[in-house]
């Protein structure tokens, strides 16, 4: 890891132990939901920022992560910390299962097989409502019981987020994570260097998948509650605009997205009412048409000054030995 | 009752040919995902309602200004929004695309919302009576859904078959940069064809509005199917669209009947990603 994202976890763990002292408790709830976004987004990230697999059905793992646990904590009396582990295996094991089957589609093809299983699978939680609950949802037990359940799900919450920062920060300055910027960037040129292309391809839906489950684990156990929306084609569009609007295969993407996406748009419910969904697709219409190059092609159209120092930086950063 | 199934699969299934060929179209010309493609149906079907009901149009009449008002809107969108896109050299045109056509998705949705409000509309009937086939009662609505994408299709079909805007279009799928050295002029077809895409996807909203009732979120649905049509059918063929869109009507209805109606949206994905894994050519492509 980098200095900055060791000081940017620690600022994240401080922010975080502080907050329910310091703003009203239904910010709680809200940094709890931004929880959720950063590590759903962070998995996202791992297997289209780092791999290059454009998936389309992400948002079926933490579905899946989310129902794994809460079905085995219900009725085979484990713990909920067990739970987000049992999440993060059963994502983990269909994400290797559907990583094998689309080792065959590429770019376009692999978007639709990936949207395709995400629906099959929201089809099979509303179908089997005797298990599942159907569309009303399945009724999971919160981590602990009594009055300070919410307080102690938020900082579990707050606790994963920063643990699956650090995992994404150090897969990208790992060995690892180059093996999966080399099937991103020039699959060719990474076969004949060397590098294993199928496995690392499958490693890295797998570990995103993986990623997710352990959000939709603590969704469940947090809100008490999971329903099939959580697997629906608009928290998909979400984590794109999320991962997009941060920055796509960067370490601080995800949380930077989900901090505008999630926190902001908060703050500003109350101004704009039943509007909030068209002034967020207008704004990001303008985005995509006029900004494609997102926070740098700002910088650059507000202040020449300012990009240079910006350049700087960035060149300072990778001169920088790297410390993994 | 099978004849019943399979008469009113066969219905839907030209219709959901006819969306299917419209994003087949779109994504050949002009390689992006369009994933607001329902939302013209949406619209496609209010404007119908509106020309039948405000301005007391005739079926005949209304299903037209529908189709003429969807173009223009498509036409609109591929030359404000997404024109730049893709004529621009940047690096990953289709994530864009798709971020903004689903930006659009949202946006269209929420506008329909605020102006047309969010309760079920029900245009009247095209044709009140009914029509016996084959000993089987059949509502006008549907016969005439089905007549209509059929002539539609098989226009369409001909159009690029025959016309030298349809070349150009198969010019364009096959390779953009050898069309446009051929004289091609990829501005001008990408909007006409957008257009084209969006009015096809009108029409099948404006056919179908008097059997299914309108509501600013029945975009979804169509949206689903089309892609399934145009991933059995394979992209950019429209006998493969016509003959998956039978297919996937026909499979749908009968096993929502036969096996379970909770199931009947997941039948489609399973043979859109049968098709997509292990025939990625659709019916009719060669390798």
């Amino acid at each position: 890891m980098q200095r900055s994202e060791i000081i940017v976890a620690i600022i994240m763990v401080i922010l975080g132990l502080m907050a329910p002292w310091v703003l009203p408790s239904v910010w709680t709830t809200v940094v709890s939901i931004f929880c959720y976004y950063a590590i759903l987004t962070i998995g996202w990230n791992i297997i289209f920022g780092y791999t290059g697999l454009f998936s389309y059905g992400h948002v079926a793992f933490p579905a899946i992560g989310g129902y794994t646990s809460a079905l085995l904590v219900e009725h085979l009396g484990l713990s909920p910390f067990m739970g987000l582990l049992a999440g993060a295996l059963g994502a983990g094991t269909a994400g290797v299962l559907i990583g094998l089957l689309i080792l065959r589609v590429h770019g376009f093809y692999l978007c639709l097989v990936t949207w395709a299983f995400a629906e099959v699978v929201n089809v099979i939680l509303k179908a089997e409502h005797e298990i599942t609950g159907g569309t009303g949802g399945f009724l999971a037990p919160s981590f602990v019981s009594g009055p300070n359940a919410e307080l102690f799900g938020y900082f579990i919450g707050v606790g994963l987020m920063v643990f699956m920062f650090i995992v994404s920060a150090v897969l990208y300055h790992s060995r690892w994570g180059l093996y999966l910027f080399a099937v991103r960037d020039d699959i060719d040129a990474a076969e004949s260097m060397g590098v294993k292309t199928r496995f690392w391809k499958v490693f890295g839906f797998a570990l995103g998948c993986a990623v997710s489950g352990v959000a939709g684990a603590f969704y469940a156990h947090y809100f008490n509650l999971v329903d099939p929306s959580l697997g629906g084609l608009d928290e998909m569009g979400k984590v794109c605009l999320i991962v997009i609007i941060g920055g796509l295969g960067t370490v601080f993407g995800p949380i930077l997205g989900s901090f505008f996406v999630v926190i902001v748009a908060e703050f500003l419910r109350g101004w704009v009412g039943g509007y909030s969904l068209l002034i967020f697709a207008t704004i990001m219409i303008l985005a995509v048409r006029f900004v494609r190059g997102g926070f740098m092609q700002i910088i650059q159209v507000i202040s020449p000054h300012l990009r240079d120092k910006y350049l700087a930086l960035i060149a300072k950063n990778q001169m920088e030995p790297r410390k993994s | 009752m099978l004849l019943e199934l399979i008469i009113r699969g066969i219905t839907i299934g030209l219709v959901y040919a006819l969306m299917g060929v419209g994003l087949a179209l779109l994504n050949g010309v002009m390689r992006i995902i369009n994933f607001a493609h329902g939302e013209f149906y949406m619209i496609g079907g209010y404007m119908a309602y509106y020309a039948m009901t405000l301005m007391k149009f005739p079926f005949y009449l209304a299903v037209p200004t529908a189709i003429a008002i969807t173009f223009v809107i498509g036409a609109i969108v591929e030359k404000l929004l997404l024109s730049p896109i893709h004529t621009q050299d940047i690096e990953k045109p289709m994530d864009y695309a798709l971020i903004m056509t689903f930006a659009l998705l949202i946006f269209f949705r929420q506008l329909a919302i605020k102006i047309f409000g969010p309760f079920r509309h029900k245009p009247p009937d095209y044709i009140p009576a009914d029509v016996h086939i084959l000993g089987v009662k059949i509502s006008g609505n549907e016969v005439l859904a089905g007549t209509v994408s059929l002539l539609l299709l098989l226009g369409l079909a001909f159009y690029i078959k025959r016309s030298w805007r349809g070349r150009g279009w198969r010019a364009t799928t096959l390779s953009r940069k050898g069309a446009n050295l051929n004289g091609v002029n990829i501005g001008k077809e990408s909007w006409i064809s957008c257009g084209v895409a969006c009015a096809l996807a009108g029409a099948a909203g404006a056919l179908v509005a008097p059997i299914f009732t309108l509501s600013p979120t029945i975009g979804g649905s169509p949206l689903v199917k089309s892609y399934e049509v145009m991933a059995i059918g394979g992209l950019g063929s429209i006998g493969g669209a016509l003959v998956a869109g039978l297919m996937l009507g026909v499979t749908e209805t009968l096993g929502a009947f036969y096996i379970s109606s909770a199931y009947k949206d997941g039948i489609g994905f399973l043979m859109m990603a049968f098709f997509l894994l292990f025939r990625p050519q659709g019916l009719f492509g060669q390798k």
